[in-house]
Parts: structure tokens; C-alpha cells; sequence
């Protein structure tokens, strides 16, 4: 009898109890540091100009949440930011296909990709001012910082694509198309997805340090600053506590939206 | 037909230098091959042969180093590898499809049925297929390419036991009938259950 060898079926769920074990893990371990948190703003936050307590930073989110100055400042800030973000992603992954494909792509642009990424925030910021308004500074400096991490993964994602099935490809004579879908597309995806969650942390990071610096008015990066020249500590622990919430919800959600776009891309061929 | 006349290639020995003065020696692993395929064919011999490399200069993957092929020209090739070559996401139908030219998912699953698929291992993607699964896929994404007037299989019947053996014979006979076909294998007992032309490639 020929022996079929009973496997797991494809879309087994997780075992939950570790899946509930590693949440529970978490909890805990953000339940520790907001008790640190605390205990440091009781004993040496000056009550709360220095540091504020995690009670004082929900308070002034709190009384910022209602206002349309807050929902305002957020949109301004993350319209700008997210256009810079798509804006490289495109850019990155076009500029990686063609430094994989091309020897003399990879020569010309790969300096300038290590030149942008040891560049200081606030050496592009200054430049982006003498070149553009102070208002789409945070598109300028969010583009830079995402393109090359979007390019480097985009390349490694290329590279890393497996060259036994590009051979396979060849001797069937894939059309492109198919190529690309079945393929190219779920070699480049892991590292490509990757790349994007990390530049979705740092096109935040890099997007708000410019707006400290170039004040553009309506911004987050602004109210951070008044925040801070008039002493108001709870408003920057607020704000910060929402650009970390929203860098974190916006890198989850593109993670799944990749997913999903390599599960109906990649997935399933026409027969 | 296919005509190999006068066939040699050598492979490079790695980074080790040869002694000053001598040219580096290399593998030598194909040397004035000639052979003729015209319908189906076993090609045997003993490990260390090219066999393999063989196949991958008629797949065009690699470049003789003299020698030359006639009526390879405008020829489509099917061929199953050494390693299974799957596409890990899509399910051993769908890589059937992929390659299949017009070939529809019923019969892909009706012929990997045959060769012992259950409706669950149909659905699993072949990354997740066991060893021998992803062997017979392999074979069938061959077999069932249409179009293609060239098979160059590579050991097809590796990792199966008798009576699979038996099965993927009888495919390899009835769905290879009509195509000029060379397939390598080490496998006396499969050669003879094909009946077909046995070549030998020893070169010692």
C-alpha cells in the first residue's frame, strides 16, 4: 500500500495556550516598566516637569483627544508622512529591481544610499528647508529615510530568491508574468515586508524630529515643541505616546495588507 | 531526433591554484559524448558521469565546452530536476498548472490521485509536501506540460518505494508516449518496467 504521509493540514492554527503565554509574557513585562515609570515620576519627576507620571501622560491625552486641533495635527502630520512613505516604497523597490538587474544601477546608487542613511536627521532637515516649504518638510525627510531601507530589501529580497526555481523557470519558458507572480514576487515579499514595517517606525521617527525642527504649523511635530518650551511635560509624554501608538498601529497594518497581497498575488495559478 | 556529437565539459576545481607553470587541471566530467535520442530512451551509468550535466546543457543551463547538439533548435523542454524545484506557496496542482500550458487542475489532481495523492496532501502546499509527495509532482509537472516535444527527466523515480515505482513507470510510459524523452536513472528494475532503450554513459 502506498504510504501517504499524514501532515499538518496548511493553514493549521497556533497552539493557543503559547500564543496566550507570549501575551501574557508581554503584559507583564509592560505591565514592569509602567510600575518603574511610576515609581520614577513619584520620586523624581518634580510633579511631573521633568517626568510624568503614566496617570498624568493618560490625562493630558485625555483633554487632547477632544479637540480638533488634535485630530487636525494629527492628519496634517500623518498625510505628509504617509505620502513620503508610499513615495520611497515605490521609489525603493523600483530603484532595487533595477540595482539587482542592473551592475551599473547597483554601482551608482548604493554609495548614495549608504551616504543617506548616515546622514543626521537634522543635516536633511536644514537642506529640505533651503529646498522646500517648512509645511512639506516631513514628506522630503520621511521619503529619505524609507528609500534606502525599502531598497536594501528590496535588493536582498532579490537576491535571495531561489535560483533552482528561476532555473526551472527558464527551461519551461515561464512568460514574464508568470515569473513574476509565482516566483519573483514571494522571493522578494519576506524581506520586502520586513523592510517596510522597520521604515514604518522610522519614517515617524524622522518625520516628527523634522517637524521639531522645521515648526511647520498644524503639526505634531509643533505641538511637541510648544509643548515643550512651555514646560507642559504631560502634553509630550501624550504626544509621544501617540506617535509610538500610531507608528506601531500603522506598521501592523501594513504588515497584514502585504500579507494579504501575496496571498491573493502569489496564491493560486488560473488553470 | 536529437543529435549530441563529440560533447566535453569541464568544470572548474574551485579557488586552489595549480603548481606554477601548470595549467589548472579541472573536472572533466563529460568527454567526447555522442548520442542520438529519437523517442524515448534510459540513460544509465555510474555516478560521476555527467548524466546530470548532460541533461542541464540540452535544459541550456550550462555551455559545452566543445561539442555541439543538432535538432535542439526550437524544441520545448519539460524536465524534472535532481532537486523537486516546486514554487513552495502553490499546491502540487497548481505547480502542475503553472508549467502545464492548457493543462486544467482536474486533470492534474486526477493523474496526482493516481500517484497516490489524498484529497488533503491536495491541498497542501507542496512546501509542505513529504519528500516523496514533492518527487511525483515533480515528475507529473513533466510529463503533463503540453507543447513540450522534449522530456529530460533526472532520476524521477527517487525516494518512491516498489509499488509507487510500478505506478510512476506505467505515467511515465503512457504520458511520455509520442515525445522524444531521456531519462536518467540508477534504478535497474524501473529501466526494465519502462522497456524502453537503455544508453550507457561510462566514460572510464
Amino acid at each position: 500500500m502506498i504510504s501517504t504521509t499524514a501532515l499538518p493540514p496548511a493553514k493549521m492554527p497556533r497552539p493557543e495556550p503559547n500564543k496566550r503565554r507570549r501575551l501574557l509574557q508581554t503584559a507583564g513585562a509592560v505591565a514592569f516598566w509602567v510600575v518603574v515609570w511610576q515609581v520614577a515620576a513619584a520620586t523624581l519627576g518634580y510633579g511631573g516637569l521633568f517626568l510624568t507620571s503614566p496617570l498624568g501622560t493618560l490625562e493630558a491625552l485625555a483633554r487632547l483627544l477632544p479637540t480638533a486641533d488634535f485630530w487636525h495635527r494629527i492628519a496634517f502630520s500623518a498625510l505628509r508622512i504617509l505620502a513620503g512613505f508610499l513615495l520611497a516604497v515605490v521609489f525603493g523597490a523600483l530603484l532595487g529591481a533595477a540595482s539587482a538587474r542592473w551592475k551599473l544601477v547597483r554601482i551608482l546608487f548604493n554609495p548614495v544610499m549608504q551616504l543617506i542613511r548616515a546622514m543626521p536627521v537634522a543635516s536633511f532637515v536644514i537642506l529640505a528647508l533651503l529646498w522646500a516649504s517648512s509645511a512639506n518638510l516631513s514628506v522630503i525627510v520621511s521619503f529619505t529615510h524609507v528609500l534606502p531601507v525599502v531598497y536594501a530589501g528590496v535588493a536582498a529580497g532579490i537576491a535571495d530568491t531561489d535560483r533552482q526555481l528561476i532555473e526551472m523557470a527558464k527551461v519551461y519558458r515561464l512568460p514574464l508574468s508568470r515569473r513574476l507572480r509565482y516566483i519573483w514576487l514571494p522571493g522578494i515579499f519576506p524581506s520586502f515586508c520586513e523592510s517596510c514595517a522597520a521604515a514604518m517606525g522610522m519614517c515617524w521617527k524622522s518625520g516628527v524630529s523634522a517637524e521639531v525642527i522645521g515648526l511647520p504649523d498644524h503639526s505634531v511635530g509643533d505641538a511637541l515643541y510648544r509643548a515643550k518650551i512651555t514646560l507642559t511635560t504631560p502634553d509630550v509624554f501624550a504626544w509621544t505616546l501617540v506617535i509610538v501608538l500610531l507608528s506601531a498601529s500603522l506598521s501592523a497594518i501594513a504588515t497584514r495588507l502585504l500579507r494579504l497581497a501575496r496571498n491573493c498575488l502569489c496564491g493560486e495559478v488560473r488553470a | 531526433m536529437i543529435r549530441i556529437i563529440g560533447l566535453c565539459k569541464t568544470f572548474d576545481q574551485g579557488p586552489r591554484q595549480p603548481p606554477l607553470g601548470e595549467e589548472s587541471p579541472g573536472k572533466q566530467v563529460l568527454a567526447d559524448v555522442c548520442l542520438a535520442i529519437d523517442g524515448p530512451a534510459v540513460l544509465m551509468g555510474p555516478s560521476g558521469q555527467g548524466k546530470t550535466t548532460l541533461l542541464r546543457i540540452l535544459m541550456g543551463l550550462e555551455t559545452p565546452d566543445a561539442g555541439r547538439i543538432e535538432g535542439l533548435e526550437g524544441r520545448r523542454i519539460a524536465a524534472m530536476f535532481q532537486e523537486d524545484r516546486l514554487c513552495p506557496q502553490l499546491t502540487a496542482a497548481d505547480n502542475i498548472c503553472l508549467t502545464g500550458r492548457g493543462v486544467t487542475r482536474a486533470q492534474a489532481r486526477e493523474e496526482l490521485r493516481a500517484l497516490g495523492f489524498a484529497d488533503a496532501d491536495l491541498k497542501t502546499p507542496a512546501g509542505r509536501l513529504s519528500g516523496g509527495q514533492k518527487r511525483r509532482a515533480a515528475l507529473l509537472r513533466a510529463l503533463l506540460c503540453r507543447g513540450a516535444d522534449l522530456l529530460l527527466l533526472d532520476e524521477p523515480f527517487t525516494g518512491m518505494d516498489d509499488a509507487l515505482v510500478d505506478r510512476a513507470a506505467a505515467a511515465v510510459v503512457r504520458l511520455a508516449a509520442g515525445r522524444d524523452t531521456l531519462l536518467v536513472t540508477h534504478d535497474h528494475a524501473a529501466a526494465r518496467l519502462l522497456g524502453w532503450p537503455v544508453l550507457t554513459l561510462d566514460q572510464n
